[in-house]
């Protein structure tokens, strides 16, 4: 039914201005410097009050009535290039826009500062570039991008220090995140300390909390799109930094001048190389390290097509001696091709892989084994963008992924433990989409489409009934190619603008997402022995809806950016353990679930200063989560543990002089909602703490100020040096991590808390290079 | 693997200069209305079957425990034989008439207050513990012993091969047991000759030159294992080696077989005992 309605208005709306005289101007929109491309830089037509904006490719095109054209191209951080246009034929024209950097301040006066935010049909979006970014303090002087969107409203993050985050009541693998469209199945390294995005190697990042177009889909909250850099096709340049706890190195240069260009990115930790210093000897035989590694090469084979090669590949390595080993970590492989149909039709087509897996091995006492565990997927996407003319774009694809679940294995060199297999699971992930953006009026924008998505969860395989109790009570064996269980829906999405005036609009948006597949934790935060499951005819597909609305203005001739959104989400089929669930090597995992629904609402606010010495923006979000499961917590509503009341955080950048940079921030959040007992008992002689309910609890509130500065020790056109020191937790707060229930040590028949924080007061000092 | 994580998490932070740190701290706790706890054994050594009710008590009181006076508790066996428990004490009931038989199946009913709790629990094949060893080892390997001093307790004994087993082992110290729950299934160990190995701490457990340590190993059922698994994460003993925070995101009562939501187990099992003294 909706589908009809959806496409009969799609098809009512194109053909208003098909048939008038039209050209198109088109090409691609270029940093002069490094020869990248810019995503959503600005197209502007002056005498039509009209424009569009790069995809994600750097491609534009702007189809209109032929006349002469003043046409402006704009970019922050870049200069502006206004250009004259007589448009009698189609034009291609590709456009060079030169880093402003070297005259701040010109710009700032000379140029208004685009205004997307209130104009474009984007809501709960907003775009990361690394590069302006590299002053905010963050932990261990590490610039990371997931840690700097847990700074913007409705992003929270997973606990101290950590990468994980949830959007707007989400669970962390609620959030899909791409590095160059591949998905990145456990973006942490450390336990989250660190993410595995490594900036030097990052050209820009959207992150889209839930409003999503409907190109996007398999995870119900978020989108975190993240494009790596192409590397500079003009000329070679290194890029690295020294830190206390890692290093990083980037080599970017042409393959062919102009045509094709390459980029190696690594980075690697080296705490284990201080452990011998610590003193303690029984340290000396441990590993601890983490490193990443991006490539990227892309070649321009003619105008209309062009091949991207892109890779990364990072693990984190802990062990002791041969005694104990235990490594995870990330591949992704993007192979892709942009071809110009016409100078209106723009496609891309890729083939993709991911894989992450970990390994375990143990080999002391009487044990000696190897366990490993991960997910595997093959991916194929077609993706097309109609530019019809500058009132109308469509966008539509398919795309289609093979998943292969490994949930574990042991294999065994003897002694107490067997080897040991659970079967592999197999699915088929199949997804289309259609979307159309369109300028009704001057003032009114629309971007709505419909995605159709469906799973097929596929044999070969035991597949097991229980009862009601959770016991197996029948196995039916599939055959390879068998299609054991199905499931699929329709997910509409529709976002509205409406401008009010030049600098304000009022926006409104409605997205169904649907999600195949699902991480369940059994802990605080994310670890790396997380296990993924796939829908099957018992785990059903988790459905969310959420409506937004939206209020953006900009003040000063944009200077200040503010917007307020409020959003409902529901959320359906989603998942939890049992208590006292057997996670791991369980072939009847099944049977250890149980399914309940969750809903969030909210209201986010976030005022930003973009230009000038003081730079910075103050974010606050009013939230409420909850969880409903008939088999927990006697079947009542209780709090999801990120249900957080408020969420502050102030980040500051000021520029002091031509050599300094000094940066804060300060971030506030109700604690997170936990299960403490309310009494203890006695059983067999042990003390056993009594729970009542479930996160009936709070933490005490988490803040924290975090305090850096960059001394920039020389600049010249080609290179840059400087030194940035931070300081995390500056004022030294005890944030509980995790708080501990037991005995007193000198009296046990008193029971105390015990808090446990992890970092207060962590200085750091990095050297950046780049020539 | 949890435990070991978090290890390495602890790790990790002390490569870190300036934190990680642990500090007692004051929490506004609700009071819970004092809940029963019924502890129920039967067990095949000869003992008594023995029923032990208590109640809950709130977190900052001292740990000492309502006893349960004036309850109805009756044990009947898979082979009919019934028996009412006399209480000996107060809250402690026992009967010699129904004693435990290896695959014999329990089921017990206690009334009180007007409230009736059921369960049963049955006696699984029995294994054997073969033997003990005793080593003694500093802990993390390469230290000195003195400053950590540990004894490494080895057992031995072989896993039935047509039985999914579960045990529970009850480690003694010259009679007085160790806390915590040390439990095994065979999952991924079924028919092997297991070697198994326990570190502890000698002042944590405070061990001493010429005691004399006991394993008790308890042949349970897998509700009895459900139990002690899920109630190792919220065990606030010292000794329960259970130690560091709850790996759980969120904990829960453990999972137990009592109906009428009783806090506690009853457990029927088998017992096969080693003795070692701790030398030189």
């Amino acid at each position: 039914m909706i589908k009809n309605r959806l496409l009969l208005i799609v098809f009512l709306l194109i053909p208003i201005s098909v048939f008038s005289q039209n050209s198109t101007i088109s090409g691609y929109i270029i940093d002069k410097e490094s020869g990248e491309d810019l995503i959503s830089a600005n197209v502007y037509i002056l005498e039509l009050g009209t424009g569009t904006t790069s995809n994600e490719y750097g491609f534009y095109s702007i189809t209109v009535p032929k006349a002469k054209y003043t046409v402006r191209f704009s970019y922050t951080g870049y200069k502006t290039k206004t250009l004259e246009f007589n448009l009698v034929n189609s034009i291609e024209e590709d456009i060079e826009l030169e880093p402003s950097s070297y005259e701040i301040e010109e710009v700032v006066i000379e140029d208004k500062v685009d205004d997307q935010n209130v104009k474009s049909t984007e809501m709960g979006t907003t775009q990361i570039i690394p590069k302006e970014l590299q002053s905010v303090p963050v932990i261990l002087g590490e610039a990371d991008i997931l840690k700097t969107m847990q700074l913007l409203p409705g992003i929270s993050q997973a606990g101290e220090g950590n990468s994980g985050f949830f959007v707007r009541g989400g669970n962390i693998d609620q959030n899909l995140i791409l590095l160059d469209e591949a998905t990145v199945y456990n973006a942490s390294h450390l336990f989250g300390f660190f993410s595995v995005f490594n900036s030097d190697a990052i050209k820009n990042a959207k992150m889209i909390k839930g409003s999503m177009p409907a190109q996007y889909g398999g995870r119900i909250s978020s989108v975190l799109d993240i494009k790596m850099k192409e590397g500079n096709n003009r000329h070679w340049k290194f890029n690295g930094g020294i830190g206390l706890i890692s290093s990083r190195l980037s080599i970017e240069g042409p393959i062919v001048k102009d045509k094709g260009s390459f980029l190696i990115s690594g980075r690697r930790t080296y705490a284990d190389l201080f452990i011998p210093l610590a003193g303690d000897k029984t340290l000396n035989d441990s590993k601890l390290y983490f490193y990443d590694l991006n490539l990227k090469a892309n070649y321009s084979l003619s105008r209309s097509d062009k091949l991207f090669l892109s890779g990364y590949f990072g693990r984190d390595l802990l062990g002791y001696k041969d005694e104990f080993g235990f490594d995870w970590g990330n591949i992704t492989g993007t192979l892709r091709w942009n071809h110009l149909f016409s100078e209106k039709l723009f496609s891309n087509t890729s083939f993709i892989i991911s894989d992450y897996n970990y390994a375990v091995s143990i080999a002391s006492g009487d044990n000696d084994f190897t366990i490993t565990s991960g997910i595997k997927d093959f991916n194929f996407k077609s993706d097309f963008q109609y530019f019809l003319n500058s009132e109308n774009r469509l966008s539509f694809g398919l795309l289609g992924f093979y998943h292969i679940f490994l949930p574990g294995e042991i294999e065994s060199e003897g002694g107490n433990v067997n080897s040991f297999k659970v079967d592999n699971k197999y699915g088929l992930e199949l997804a289309a989409y259609i979307s159309h953006e369109v300028d009704i009026s001057q003032r009114l924008r629309l971007n709505y489409g419909l995605r159709y998505s469906h799973y097929l969860n596929l044999g070969p395989g035991n597949v097991f009934t229980y009862d009601a109790a959770g016991f197996p009570t029948n196995i039916t064996p599939y055959e390879s190619g068998d299609i054991i269980s199905n499931d699929g829906g329709l997910e509409p999405r529709i976002i509205g603008t409406y401008l009010l005036d030049e600098t304000s609009s009022v926006k409104a948006s409605y997205a169904r997402n649907y999600q195949y597949i699902h991480l369940v934790s059994s802990s605080t935060t994310t670890t790396p022995i997380d296990v993924w499951l796939p829908t099957t005819e018992i785990v059903k597909p988790e459905i969310a809806d959420q409506f937004s609305l939206g209020y953006f203005k900009n003040f000063n001739n944009n200077m200040y950016e503010t917007s307020i959104e409020v959003y409902y989400k529901d959320m359906g089929n989603q998942i939890e353990y049992k208590n006292g669930a057997d996670i791991y090597f369980n072939e009847l995992i099944e049977s250890q679930l149980v399914f309940g629904k969750g809903w969030s609402y909210g209201l986010e606010f976030l005022f930003r200063k973009n230009v000038g010495d003081f730079t910075g923006w103050l974010s606050y979000t009013l939230s409420k989560t909850e969880r409903k499961f008939n088999e927990i917590n006697n079947g009542n509503t209780f709090p999801a543990k990120q249900d957080r009341t408020h969420d502050v955080s102030i980040t500051a950048m000021y520029k002091l002089g031509k050599s300094w940079t000094l940066s804060a921030n300060w971030i506030y959040y109700t604690g997170d909602a936990v299960t403490l007992p309310s009494g203890k008992y006695s059983v067999d002689g042990n003390t056993l703490n009594l729970y009542t309910e479930r996160n009936g609890y709070r933490l005490p509130a988490y803040h924290r100020l975090d305090i850096g500065a960059t001394l920039l020790l020389s600049k010249s056109k080609t290179s840059e040096m400087s030194l940035t020191f931070s300081v995390y937790n500056a004022y030294g707060r005890r944030n509980a991590f995790v708080i501990m229930f037991r005995e007193n040590e000198d009296n046990p028949v008193y029971t105390e808390a015990v808090r446990i924080a992890l970092f207060s007061f962590v200085p750091s000092i990095t050297f950046n290079f780049s020539f | 693997m949890k435990d070991k994580i978090f290890q390495l998490l602890i790790l990790f932070s002390t490569l870190i200069p300036f934190l990680g740190c642990e500090d007692v701290i004051e929490i506004d706790l609700n009071s819970a209305d004092p809940k029963i706890v019924i502890e129920g054994v039967v067990s095949n050594d000869g003992s008594p079957s023995q029923v032990r009710i208590t109640r809950s008590t709130d977190f900052y009181e001292p740990g000492i425990y309502e006893k349960v006076s004036g309850a109805e508790v009756e044990i009947i066996d898979s082979e009919g034989k019934s028996a009412i428990l006399t209480e000996v004490s107060d809250g402690l009931y026992e009967t010699n008439s129904v004693l435990g038989e290896i695959g014999r199946t329990y089921f017990i009913t206690v009334k009180t207050d007007g409230d009736v709790y059921d369960a049963e629990s049955t006696i699984p094949p029995q294994i054997t513990l073969d033997s003990l060893k005793l080593e003694v080892a500093p802990y993390p390997p390469g230290g000195e012993v003195e400053e950590n001093k540990r004894y490494f307790l080895h057992f031995y004994f072989q896993d039935l091969p047509d039985n999914e087993d579960f045990c529970r082992f009850k480690i003694l110290n010259n009679g007085k047991s160790l806390g915590g729950f040390r439990i095994y299934m065979d999952k991924y160990t079924n028919g092997n000759y297991i070697k198994s190995r326990l570190n502890l701490s000698a002042e944590e457990n405070d061990i001493k030159i010429g005691d004399e340590l006991t394993v008790e190993l308890l042949s349970i059922d897998k509700a009895a294992y459900d139990y002690y698994f899920t109630a190792n994460s919220v065990n606030a003993s010292r000794t329960s080696g259970s130690g560091g925070p709850p790996s759980s995101i969120a904990p829960a009562n453990p999972v137990t077989n009592w109906t009428n939501d009783a806090l506690g187990l009853f457990s029927a099992h088998s017992i096969s005992t080693q003795t070692i003294r701790v030398e030189e």
